[in-house]
């Protein structure tokens, strides 16, 4: 009775949030007066309701979110094995870590504009996803690493613990944290990088394209239907991914009772 | 093999806490070292154990040695159940930890992770996997602080059975050292021989 209430509540207040907001928004449409400026927002949802029902609007989301979903594999992977290599030897973190501070503190624009010069277009969003997401997860990794807790280590050292044994029993959920708070981080900046990337880069479908040409037609109601499009694909994504964590942590302890 | 220390020396931080220390500890003993805190009775296990560096002297007798130690803090893996935690050391998931968590008095709660623990209820299962690892040197650092009598006296008679092992303890408690131990080593602030 007690959860019933309180998610109610929850519910309750984000609805109030959500309407404060649009009123906030018509407003501000009622004292501008201009629609290329700030479009209506009925007029908005209905341009998003005509949206949906296009085939070549679903298209354009799954090649982006293909493009989101190969950058950020990729970082996944690169960044798990390399945040693992220079967690335990510091030659490799001394190695990288110059090149992943580069990479952090080069502005997205430098690197989009190399890399249209280096790939075609259909991939630069990929390696601009990767980019932006390969330093955090680089970065969580190696940090959990290095937070493993010694006197554990110490223990499995003593008691002869194989090193496979060490490595599934205390590296690996040490950095489970670390790995999960990463991977929900790069979800949003990824899917922000990649929708950048395709704006600049203009591949043939993608939702960054149709932003691009929202933007030479001076399209106003386009442009914020398909901002407000890529805003909630961007929410539903990570919350399936979240559940998906929650689901497989409920399953564990399921399992361990 | 007794394991055989001479002229051993430890200083941390300039302060010798160790000083030209000789003993001998002979198989199938149990040794107790007793004194105040901070004398250098968890250094001197820790050194033994090999995760602890001296300044000077030698130690023979540890080289290829099973060694179990139970550590002053419980050092559980806070993920794993009480009886995976037993069979984590000893790298076989299919060995019958229950017997061990008997002897401490936890059986029933064997699917129990660390956090549903108490203080005094970790301690045991950290006994409970220093008992099952059967190594030939036994460590215990303080390992009965806050068990209750009962279990306690029933944990000691457990370690009293080990005839080949050598165990060493350390204590406050002078009727633990009485119990338990063929020889007590009586602590003072600085370890001199």
């Amino acid at each position: 009775m007690m959860n019933f209430t309180t998610h109610n509540k929850k519910f309750l207040f984000n609805l109030v949030a959500i309407l404060f907001w649009l009123a906030v928004w018509q407003a501000i449409y009622l004292v501008v007066q201009n629609n290329i400026l700030i479009p209506a927002p009925l007029e908005v949802f209905s341009r998003l309701r005509e949206l949906v029902l296009l085939k070549s609007f679903w298209l354009n989301i799954i090649f982006t979110i293909y493009r989101v979903f190969v950058g950020v594999c990729l970082a996944l992977a690169l960044g798990t094995f390399l945040g693992i290599l220079s967690g335990v030897n510091r030659f490799c973190y001394e190695l990288l870590s110059p090149l992943v501070v580069a990479v952090k503190s080069t502005p997205i624009m430098s690197f989009i504009i190399v890399a249209l010069v280096w790939f075609g277009s259909q991939n630069v969003p990929i390696f601009i996803c990767f980019l932006i997401a390969f330093p955090i997860i680089w970065t969580n990794i190696q940090e959990g690493i290095t937070n493993v807790d010694r006197k554990l280590l110490e223990m499995a050292a003593i008691f002869q613990v194989s090193k496979l044994m060490i490595l599934k029993n205390i590296y690996l959920p040490e950095i489970k944290p670390y790995f999960i708070s990463g991977f929900l981080t790069i979800i949003g900046l990824g899917w922000k990088a990649t929708v950048t990337a395709e704006v600049l880069s203009l591949p043939v479908h993608a939702i960054g394209s149709r932003l691009y040409d929202a933007r030479v037609f001076i399209n106003a109601v386009d442009l914020f239907a398909l901002t407000l499009a890529i805003i909630g694909i961007s929410m539903l994504l990570e919350n399936i991914i979240i559940r998906l964590f929650v689901n497989l942590r409920g399953r564990k302890i399921n399992s361990a009772n | 093999m007794p394991i055989e220390i001479k002229n051993l020396n430890k200083s941390y931080n300039g302060l010798q806490v160790i000083k030209n220390y000789h003993f001998t500890f002979q198989e199938g003993k149990i040794y107790c070292l007793y004194g105040p805190s901070g004398c250098g009775k968890t250094t001197l296990l820790h050194i033994i154990a090999g995760i602890l560096p001296f300044n000077s002297g030698t130690i023979t007798g540890t080289e290829k040695k099973r060694i179990a130690v139970v550590f002053q803090e419980d050092r559980l893996l806070p993920w794993l159940t009480a009886e995976e935690n037993i069979k984590f050391v000893l790298g076989n998931k299919h060995f019958d930890a229950g017997k061990y968590l008997e002897v401490v008095g936890l059986k029933e709660f064997k699917k129990y992770h660390p956090h549903q623990l108490s203080g005094g209820m970790k301690r045991r299962v950290a006994i409970a996997r220093a008992l099952a690892y059967h190594g030939q040197v036994l460590l215990m650092d303080e390992p009965f602080k806050g068990i209750d009598e009962e279990v306690k006296r029933y944990i000691m008679d457990s370690i009293l059975k080990e005839k080949e092992q050598i165990v060493i303890f350390s204590t406050h408690n002078l009727q633990e050292a009485a119990y338990m131990a063929h020889e007590t080593i009586k602590f003072t602030n600085k370890i001199h021989n």
